[in-house]
């Protein structure tokens, strides 16, 4: 399949896409035909920080290998009771718990999804992306060929966390993972969304578009955390969103690592009374890493409540840019929105930009934020050299000391994990 | 229960006008002779017609801002750019015409003048028509003049350092004031001397339509310390009006200079001002900047610490009422060792105004050691009022160290609560709040202008609540 089209090629990639998904229902077909069109209509992901223009992103093939499985690819994961392991289109792995599935939950990949849950996917898959969906949205929804489907039915509380490990072999260029996550009152879930791309091949250049999507009904609790740790040559956009009604909450950890570029929107609407937005993301680039990353918590009910944390750390050349918009319409009285963005600097060529920012236009409400940023204490580092540390250790120490407070509040057993491991890996690098 | 009435009332105190008195006024609209004719009557050298032909052309290419204040209904082809309102610029009080004085008089200047502020330079329109230095400013080799008397009688000077801190490529009403800027003042400091005094000057708009482009340079020498200080009201009229100002501060090695800014401009003026400074080695730079009307103002002075030791401060409050977008802020660019910044902002809307806090810091990769602290307040009295922060933050390098925090809040029932419990009424512990809240900035100010912002905070206060 050396042949396939490029990503700025209209007319072969149109051939392509009704050759590659022939067999969806009609429906999907003609919605990924849409998407593809606005794919190509739409102007790039407009971030005055992260310039696109020159990377010639249309110049990636869309797929350009056969995926190659390697099963020393799960090694590394543990046994667990609940998991989908999907590589490209085919899935690898899947089991839930007897408990859960007696319980009515719905756990298995979208492909299959698609024949038993159609009511449920048909109208949920692309419809609370309609708002913001940017140009490499539309990528994944004409492109996808698999993900993960949730569906809690009421009242269902899951104990046990379910792991979803979106895979792909590095020798492919064009990544397109996504979970779509349906809730019903009062439910409650944990899941995690494992983002790989590992394997023995050579890795080429290749574009990833992600998409998670949540909806939440009345008081449905949603735990959710990402690892992101894609190949080095790999250019990420990511979107997550959640759609909250009455009293629900959605609980974000998210860990950025992997990609040479991610550049993530996470947009978070609590249209209803009571809803709670709490979102922690942490970041650490190194070498020529470039990350852009937006957190957005759109408040439009009464009495909602966001806290929206952002932790980094950079080294090497690498940059970021992470932006807080807390936006609160008018009447959504008694809103209680916080931020706080910090980032430790362990090199002089990295840099970090910072903006937090408040949208307000109710006088009924709290809203602050505060941002930081700054090196590693000197005293700290010599004080722990007096006590028999090398300065490597020293440092990195005091970047797990800095990160332990967020990544420690992580629930998520299995999450938190693998944060620390990622960043242990990373502080090493 | 939340205070819903507006603090700024929307009767604008200082509305009055005295017709119109101007000897020499051009038609609207901006052309090239316009620009050619006012070089002529103020009988520039070439070098400075070339800078403002060369700016127009700039202004000419350069697209709109489109974020900030909606700037949508200013019409650049009804605005006068050049109003000159008599032959010769008062030396003596006696000479200035009486009905300026007037205006002057409810303005609070004659008192200022007369009792211990001698560098009055005051604007009345487009030219500087009372001008007079005190005595022990000249004996201090310190120059306080209007920047077209400068540019004749300092032309050296003038030209060493016009432009080169905002040129006419910075944006798109930096070249618009560079083509057709008139008055402003032009102040230099000599090493080592500290002026006694602050020095200030009253700006004014007062024709209708009428574009008022000053231009303001001050040059602080090594170890000099000087104080500019410059308070504007304009009367009310019905068409949009322009102000859009420039102003340049080269601040020397160990010099400190501040400069202060009272602006209450009329509901219906657009406030578009490029404030900047640079300091050297261990200079100081401090703004302390209050934008009270308009209709809508976008206005963010800005520090480059350019050598090591440098400080910059911001100290800023923004009242926005109905109508109004106070779009405001600071910039602080670290560009060498251990500078050191810090920015105090504190923000009201109400009755539907709007306020904006857009910041930057920004620390270079070598300047190691940068701190920098930046605080923004914002009160929202009303729930009709709005507010956004957004405050941008690059960070290069591994040493410095910057913070930023921000609240957004109403005026705490708690506290309304504990005060009316104490006997005030309702308004009376709303204004003593507000009061409290802007203190910071009011206790920066010098006395008269502390004193002429607390009259004005309680005048409008009082029109509006209860």
């Amino acid at each position: 399949m050396s042949s396939s089209p490029l990503l700025g090629q209209v007319e072969p990639l149109k051939t392509r896409m009704h050759a590659e998904f022939s067999s969806d229902p009609t429906w999907l077909l003609e919605r990924r035909s849409a998407a593809l069109d606005r794919y190509l209509d739409a102007p790039l992901p407009s971030r005055p920080r992260t310039p696109l223009r020159n990377r010639r992103l249309d110049e990636v093939p869309v797929f350009d290998a056969e995926p190659v499985l390697h099963s020393s690819v799960w090694k590394d994961l543990e046994p667990e009771s609940s998991r989908l392991s999907l590589s490209g289109a085919a899935v690898m792995e899947a089991s839930l718990s007897a408990e859960a599935k007696q319980k009515g939950l719905v756990f298995t990949d979208l492909r299959s999804a698609l024949s038993s849950h159609e009511h449920i996917i048909k109208p949920h898959l692309d419809r609370s992306l309609a708002a913001e969906a940017g140009k490499f949205d539309a990528l994944n929804q004409a492109w996808w060929q698999n993900g993960a489907f949730i569906y809690v039915p009421r009242h269902v509380h899951l104990a046990v966390p379910l792991t979803v490990v979106h895979h792909q072999s590095p020798e492919q260029s064009g990544f397109f993972p996504r979970t779509l996550i349906i809730m019903e009152e009062e439910s409650e879930l944990s899941l995690v969304d494992l983002y790989m791309q590992s394997g023995t091949g050579d890795p080429v250049r290749c574009i990833a578009s992600i998409l998670v999507q949540a909806v939440l009904g009345p008081s449905a609790v949603l735990r959710y955390g990402s690892i992101e740790e894609l190949s080095p040559s790999t250019e990420a956009f990511v979107h997550r969103t959640a759609n909250l009604e009455a009293d629900a909450e959605a609980h974000w950890n998210v860990g950025t690592f992997g990609s040479a570029l991610e550049i993530s929107s996470q947009n978070t609407y609590l249209r209803h009374s009571g809803s709670q937005n709490h979102s922690v993301s942490v970041f650490f680039g190194s070498a020529h890493q470039h990350y852009d990353l937006e957190v957005q918590s759109v408040h439009q009910g009464t009495h909602t409540k966001s806290n929206i944390v952002g932790k980094g750390v950079m080294k090497g050349r690498a940059r970021s840019v992470f932006t807080g918009v807390t936006d609160i319409k008018h009447g959504a009285v008694g809103t209680d929105a916080r931020q706080k963005e910090q980032t430790l600097m362990l090199s002089d060529q990295a840099r970090a930009d910072a903006i937090p920012s408040l949208l307000i236009e109710e006088n009924d409400v709290f809203a602050a934020h505060s941002a930081s940023a700054g090196p590693v204490d000197r005293n700290a580092i010599y004080y722990l050299m007096s006590r028999g540390m090398t300065e490597r250790e020293a440092v990195e120490m005091i970047v797990e000391g800095f990160l332990a407070p967020v990544i420690d509040s992580i629930s998520l057993d299995d999450i938190r994990r693998r944060v620390w491991a990622a960043v242990r890996e990373k502080v090493q690098e | 229960m939340a205070v819903k009435q507006p603090l700024v009332s929307s009767d604008y105190a200082y509305g009055f006008n005295d017709g119109d008195v101007s000897v020499l006024k051009f038609g609207q609209g901006l052309t090239r002779q316009t620009v050619e004719d006012i070089s002529r009557i103020k009988q520039e050298p070439k070098w400075m017609l070339d800078y403002r032909l060369h700016a127009l052309d700039v202004f000419w290419k350069k697209p709109m801002p489109r974020w900030g204040a909606n700037l949508d209904a200013l019409n650049f082809d009804k605005i006068i750019y050049y109003v000159k309102p008599s032959e010769n610029q008062g030396r003596t009080w006696d000479e200035v015409p009486q009905t300026i004085k007037d205006t002057f008089e409810r303005l609070g200047i004659p008192e200022a003048e007369r009792k211990f502020l001698a560098g009055v330079s005051a604007q009345y329109e487009s030219e500087v028509v009372y001008h007079s230095i005190h005595k022990d400013l000249a004996e201090k080799g310190i120059l306080f003049t209007d920047t077209d008397s400068a540019l004749r009688e300092h032309p050296e000077l003038v030209r060493e350092y016009f432009g080169t801190i905002i040129p006419a490529e910075d944006n798109k009403f930096a070249a618009l004031n560079t083509a057709v800027w008139s008055g402003g003042s032009f102040v230099y400091i000599p090493k080592g001397v500290s002026s006694p005094i602050p020095l200030q000057a009253y700006f004014r708009i007062n024709s209708q339509n009428m574009g008022q482009f000053e231009r303001t340079l001050i040059i602080a020498d090594e170890g000099s310390f000087g104080h500019y200080v410059e308070g504007c009201t304009a009367p009310v009229y019905a068409s949009e009006s322009l102000h859009s100002a420039v102003v340049e501060i080269i601040v020397k090695a160990d010099a400190r200079m501040r400069y202060t800014t009272v602006q209450n401009w009329a509901p219906n003026v657009y406030n578009l001002v490029t404030k900047r400074a640079v300091a050297y080695r261990d200079a100081t730079m401090e703004w302390v900047d209050g934008n009270i009307g308009s209709k809508a103002t976008m206005k963010y002075p800005s520090v480059y610490l350019l050598e090591p030791g440098a400080r910059g401060m911001v100290l800023s409050i923004a009242v926005a009422g109905k109508n109004q977008h106070q779009d405001t802020g600071a910039k602080m660019i670290h560009a060498a060792p251990h500078t050191t910044s810090t920015v105090l902002s504190k923000s009201i809307s109400q009755h539907g105004g709007k306020t904006t806090y857009r910041g930057l810091v920004h620390f270079a990769p070598d300047a190691e050691g940068a701190k920098s602290n930046v605080k923004c307040d914002t009160l929202i009295m009303d729930e009709l009022s709005t507010s956004d922060t957004v405050p941008y933050s690059e960070v290069g390098n591994a040493s410095g160290e910057m913070e930023h925090e921000a609240t957004v809040t109403k005026v705490s029932e708690e506290q309304l609560f504990y005060l009316t419990s104490r006997g005030l009424s309702e308004e009376e512990a709303t204004r003593l709040i507000v009061m409290g809240f802007i203190e910071p900035f009011t206790r920066e100010l010098p006395m008269e202008f502390a004193v002429e912002m607390n009259r004005l905070i309680k005048f409008e206060m009082e029109g509006a609540i209860g």
